[in-house]
């Protein structure tokens, strides 16, 4: 079943975010475009690269009107343990949300119930909320920020705009397109 | 220009595509001239070739060399350049490039409509084509593989038949590469007039006119 267009159902969860903890509901993901990151746990290898490249290109999400929130089974407690423990992880700016309970990971179909952890699902949720693009890739797959950002641009062009475009990808000196005809309705 | 030989047949007009334009061509009411300015580049050459070629299609059909007063209004800085003139003159429908994929049914309904035989309009949509009163010059940039893009060159060159006020320049924007920096084109098709950009995306012809009214105004 597909979770395009999913609408944002109530949650209330703690997050950490720079040295500090406080309650993110549902409500705080409206308005604006958000992006649901989960992994699957804290203190792991490739989780931290993911989460790094996120963070550096977090700048760009925001400057394209995007809040990013990471998300992991792991407490908030645990996220700034994780904090303290590792700069890299310290230098990350966006909420990183805790959703122990499951709650956020079963409402987007990405949690793996015989560990109890999160499949490395990314969700971008338009200004009401609802699903408008997402990957799940399984435990070991580490997802691309750059294509994240590059889509979420494309679905931003695409609330502005409509669908009536198409995108251009510029090869100069390719070969003409073999003509077609197309005149219904014109003749 | 020269007439056309055999050995000037285009690779973009299949046999089969030759007969369909034939019989899409012979509906023309009166002459049209296709007035091509082109340069001493690849893509120049295969224009010449498939309008040598198209031209041959239709006894209505001439293809010719610019004077100079018509080099200025077919814009140099885009070469190949195609204009369309009819008996009234300047039909104020230009193509930058080569009109393959779908941009040759744009060509094709242009051509027609400069010969007089175009679908005619309704009279809401030619009630709001005369509403645009000042002059406005667009420049149309799009991509051959754009159905979007072919829709739109067609509504606006018919709006520029219609309406001496407007003039419509289809610009392939993949054969110039400054036009796709200069606005920052990333899909299409973009409508240009008087350097900005004033939409993206395609547009139902009442939409277009909108827009029109509103830029020239």
């Amino acid at each position: 079943m597909s979770l395009l267009h999913e609408p944002l159902a109530p949650f209330s969860v703690w997050c950490y975010q720079k040295g500090a903890f406080r309650q993110v509901t549902e409500k705080e993901l409206l308005g604006h475009w958000s992006l649901l990151f989960f992994y699957p746990a804290d203190f792991t290898f490739v989780c931290p690269t993911e989460l790094r490249e996120l963070a550096r290109m977090y700048p760009q999400f925001q400057a394209e009107g995007c809040e990013v929130y990471s998300v992991s089974e792991d407490t908030h407690f645990v996220h700034k343990a994780w904090a303290d423990a590792s700069e890299t992880i310290r230098g990350i700016a966006y909420p990183m949300l805790a959703d122990p309970a499951g709650v956020l990971a079963r409402q987007y179909g990405v949690l793996d119930e015989s560990c109890g952890q999160a499949y490395r699902g990314a969700f971008l949720l338009n200004p009401a909320g609802e699903v408008v693009l997402y990957e799940i890739n399984d435990m070991g797959i580490g997802r691309n920020a750059d294509e994240l950002l590059r889509k979420l641009q494309a679905a931003r062009f695409v609330a502005e705009h409509g669908d009536q475009v198409c995108p251009a990808k510029w090869h100069p000196g390719e070969e003409t397109l073999t003509p077609s005809l197309d005149l219904v309705g014109m003749l | 220009m020269s007439e056309h030989t055999d050995a000037e047949k285009s690779p973009l007009i299949s046999e089969a595509l030759e007969a369909q334009l034939r019989s899409i061509l012979a509906p023309l009411q009166k002459p049209v001239t296709l007035v091509f300015l082109g340069g001493a580049d690849e893509k120049s050459e295969e224009m010449r070739r498939f309008l040598l070629h198209f031209t041959s299609l239709s006894p209505s059909l001439l293809l010719r060399e610019p004077d100079d007063g018509q080099k200025e209004l077919l814009d140099a800085a885009f070469l190949p350049a195609t204009g369309l003139w009819n008996e009234g003159g300047f039909c104020r429908a230009v193509f930058h490039g080569v009109p393959g994929g779908h941009e040759l049914s744009s060509f094709v309904t242009a051509v027609l409509a400069a010969g007089g035989a175009a679908k005619p309009l309704d009279k809401p949509t030619f009630r709001d084509i005369a509403k645009i009163r000042k002059p406005v010059v667009l420049q149309i940039c799009i991509s051959l593989g754009c159905q979007h893009c072919a829709r739109l060159v067609m509504d606006a060159q018919r709006t520029a038949l219609e309406n001496s006020n407007v003039t419509a320049h289809m610009i392939d924007a993949n054969l110039y590469p400054q036009l796709v920096e200069q606005y920052e084109i990333q899909r299409v098709p973009v409508v240009v007039s008087g350097g900005k950009v004033l939409a993206i995306g395609g547009m139902t012809l009442p939409e277009l006119c909108t827009l029109l009214r509103k830029t020239a105004s």
